[in-house]
């Protein structure tokens, strides 16, 4: 197992409890082509939520920048419902990943903090302590996890969630409920 | 057709016009100038006595008397009869004949007695009859025929005998008379036409006088006219001069209010004083049309009476180029459609409010299915997948997993048909003896199972009476659904208390939890179906719990209230008769 660029062990910033800036009134808007064609991408992926029934997922081309990663991949997965995680963390882990289960956004932060920084994090929106798209804002701004992939895994599948997600900077979109191949699949891709 | 016209134009036609007033004329004067008539023919017969045949004086003063007896005896007759207009003519005739036996008995007398006498006396004879003559034309001026048959039998034989008789003095007489005659016609003539005048002039002034009456008629019609409508009228009318109400009619104190009747002198000012206040409502009004402004628009009114209305009004000035005449200010009653337009918005901000209830709870129902469902899906591919690779203990805790996301899908389900059935008025109420102390414990202890934040749940239960009698299934819905919102939004490890105490003949229940608490603005509306307090977060829910509370305690004859502190926590309390109402 080769470690990653180790962060600095305690990573004082990362308090999820602390209250969040406010978002600046000026948001840096993607251009107009980007965010048709991310509006485009949301619309196909409820679309398909419709037409399956069962999930939508789409991922962003990550630009790679996460330099180096683990063998096997680390991911963090952050969900409440206590049988879905369990079900979660046991599908990663014997689909050859190494996986840290995490409750709550406590248990995330708590779960971050602790090195090395992971190579991707799946995470729920509705958090008994939190909500995760604030939590992708705060990683989004932090200087250690700003690139990690992160995966949205939400019953919140409604395009307009989708967008808010995408235009904070998720990196792929799994809507519950979705097949084991999904997210996977999803993993790969954004993992590359 | 002017009168004049009528006089000299064209006389005969103008005669015949007024014979009526010639006739009633006629009579009227008939006998008049008796008085006079006898005072001449008295002076007469003494200048003449013994100058003359005194026969003839004699049969001459007959005549005279006759004559003026027969006049005013017509004149009597005439005024007692008072005959319509149409015998005019008749009456006319009547007076004629009169004239004619008379003027012919006078004229036959004349020639019975000359001409015998001396020249002179035949000068004086037709000198005294032409002074006596000379009187008539003023009293028969009214009627020519009258005046012609009477002097007619008078002057004719007296002019054919002189005539007849010869000799120079006879016939210069003659001529002498016939000039008189002459000059007597002319005479007569003037004094029909101007009596023709007179009458022309009285029946124009007549005729003028009526027109104006009938203006005056027409006028003081169109006055009442005027006056009904600016009554009846269904807006408010007024005028305004100088912040004075000088007239208005009944709807604009009906709608402007009473005390313009007891005040119409100061009632603008006073009004203008009560809306000081308020400047964009009826204030503004008053002083634009004390001001004499032209204004048009909605305002609304607070009336001297306590009432509030609404009116729709528009002023405009008397005269344009003078204002301090005033303004003419009309006003009508808007109170009802503004209500209207009122009920209507507020109608539609709450289905407003209703459609985005509804779109949240759709979003957090699906949201709701879709958890429970994600951990079935994950579990049982994992069991497909992987189940050679878990042991017996791990497959018992997926397929427990299972079974509680399905228990968690059913009470989601149920938890919507019961708020279906309760919308419906299909929630049964069927109380029965009840341990309400065990059943109070059960469902803590459910809800202590169900909680998967572990909180602790206290039972307090103080209630010593036995005799209860309670729907068990409403009530385990009304607690079951109080203490799961207790846990669900206070923090985790922290107290939740089930309060039970006697209440009189009622039952409480407290349910008090020390979370998050509810924001005081949302009280009102809480167990509105689909409706949640702004700061619930992202803790799931669908807005259906309280409103199956609600509906729950209401069918049960109870009632509910709130006492929350943010961030303090919430204590619900449902008040519950211990037996049902016994019907009577």
């Amino acid at each position: 197992m080769k470690p990653t660029a180790p962060p600095d062990p305690d990573l004082p910033d990362l308090d999820f409890t602390k209250p969040l800036p406010p978002e600046p009134a000026q948001k840096p808007q993607p251009d107009a082509k980007e965010l048709d064609a991310m509006q485009q991408e949301a619309r196909i992926g409820t679309g398909e939520l419709g037409s399956s029934g069962f999930f939508v997922s789409f991922t962003r081309k990550h630009a790679q920048k996460q330099k180096t990663r683990s063998d096997p991949a680390r991911v963090v997965c952050c969900e409440d419902d206590p049988t879905t995680r369990n079900a979660l963390v046991k599908l990663l882990q014997f689909s050859g990943y190494q996986v840290v289960g995490a409750a709550s956004a406590n248990e995330l932060a708590a779960a971050l903090r602790k090195p090395p920084v992971p190579d991707a994090i799946i995470l729920d929106v509705g958090l008994p302590d939190g909500n995760g798209f604030d939590i992708v804002r705060r990683l989004r701004a932090n200087e250690h996890f700003k690139d990690v992939p992160i995966v949205m895994f939400t019953a919140h599948g409604e395009a307009e969630d989708i967008m808010r997600g995408l235009l904070l900077g998720v990196d792929g979109y799994i809507t519950k409920p979705a097949k084991l191949e999904a997210l996977t699949s999803t993993l790969v891709s954004v993992l590359g | 057709m002017s009168a004049p016209a009528r006089a000299h134009g064209n006389f005969a036609l103008a005669s015949e016009q007024f014979l009526p007033e010639r006739v009633a004329l006629l009579y009227r004067l008939s006998g008049a100038d008796t008085a006079m008539v006898l005072a001449i023919a008295v002076v007469g017969a003494f200048a003449l006595w013994e100058a003359l045949d005194n026969r003839l004086l004699i049969a001459w003063a007959i005549w005279l008397i006759a004559g003026s007896v027969v006049r005013i005896a017509l004149r009597v007759v005439y005024h007692r009869k008072q005959p319509p207009v149409s015998q005019a003519a008749r009456w006319e005739h009547i007076y004629c004949l009169a004239g004619a036996l008379l003027g012919t008995a006078w004229g036959a007398s004349l020639l019975m007695l000359g001409p015998h006498q001396g020249s002179a006396q035949e000068v004086i004879i037709t000198f005294a009859i032409s002074c006596i003559s000379m009187g008539l034309p003023s009293s028969l001026a009214p009627s020519p025929k009258t005046f012609v048959s009477f002097m007619l039998p008078i002057l004719a034989p007296v002019v054919a005998v002189l005539f007849s008789s010869g000799g120079g003095l006879n016939t210069t007489v003659g001529l002498l008379v016939l000039l008189f005659s002459a000059a007597l016609l002319a005479f007569y003539g003037s004094a029909h036409r101007a009596l023709i005048s007179t009458l022309s002039y009285a029946q124009q002034n007549a005729q003028l006088l009526e027109k104006l009456q009938a203006a005056e008629r027409s006028l003081s019609a169109a006055l009442v006219e005027q006056e009904r409508i600016f009554e009846t009228a269904s807006a408010g009318l007024a005028l305004v001069r100088d912040g004075r109400v000088v007239k208005c009619n009944r709807r604009f104190a009906e709608i402007c209010g009473d005390d313009l009747a007891t005040d119409a002198a100061q009632f603008v000012r006073n009004a203008v004083a009560v809306h000081e206040a308020d400047a964009q409502s009826g204030g503004e009004f008053y002083r634009r049309i004390a001001q004499a402004d032209e204004v048009k628009g909605e305002w609304k009114l607070d009336r001297g009476d306590g009432a509030t209305v609404w009116i729709v009004a528009e002023s405009r000035a008397l005269e344009p180029a003078n204002p301090p005449a005033g303004v003419i200010v009309a006003v009508l009653d808007i109170t009802a459609r503004k209500q209207a337009e009122a009920e209507l918005f507020a109608a539609m901000q709450r289905e407003k409010e209703m459609n985005e209830m509804k779109s949240r709870f759709v979003s957090m129902a699906s949201h709701e299915f879709r958890t429970p469902l994600s951990g079935i899906l994950s579990s049982t591919e994992l069991l497909e997948h992987f189940g050679d690779k878990l042991d017996a203990s791990q497959k018992a805790e997926l397929i427990r997993g299972i079974a509680d996301a399905v228990k968690r899908l059913n009470n989601l389900v149920n938890d919507v048909l019961v708020m279906g059935r309760s919308a419906s008025g299909k929630l049964h109420f069927s109380p029965a003896p009840v341990d309400l102390r065990s059943l109070c414990g059960r469902v803590a202890s459910e809800n202590r199972l169900a909680d998967s934040q572990a909180h602790e749940i206290r039972l307090d239960y103080a209630v010593a009476r036995q005799d209860l009698e309670m729907d068990e299934q409403l009530l385990a819905l009304i607690l079951t659904n109080l203490l799961s919102n207790a846990t669900k939004y206070s923090a985790l490890g922290s107290n939740v208390e089930l309060k039970v105490v006697e209440e009189g003949a009622d039952i409480r229940f407290d349910v008090v939890d020390h979370g998050i608490g509810i924001p005081p603005e949302d009280h009102a509306r809480l167990f509105v179906s689909f409706y949640r307090a702004s700061n619930v977060g992202q803790r799931p829910g669908t807005g259906l719990g309280l409103a199956i509370v609600k509906s729950a305690v209401e069918t049960h004859g109870g009632r509910t209230a709130i006492d929350s502190r943010l961030g303090e926590g919430t204590t619900f309390r449902v008040t519950l008769p211990a037996k049902p109402p016994t019907a009577e």
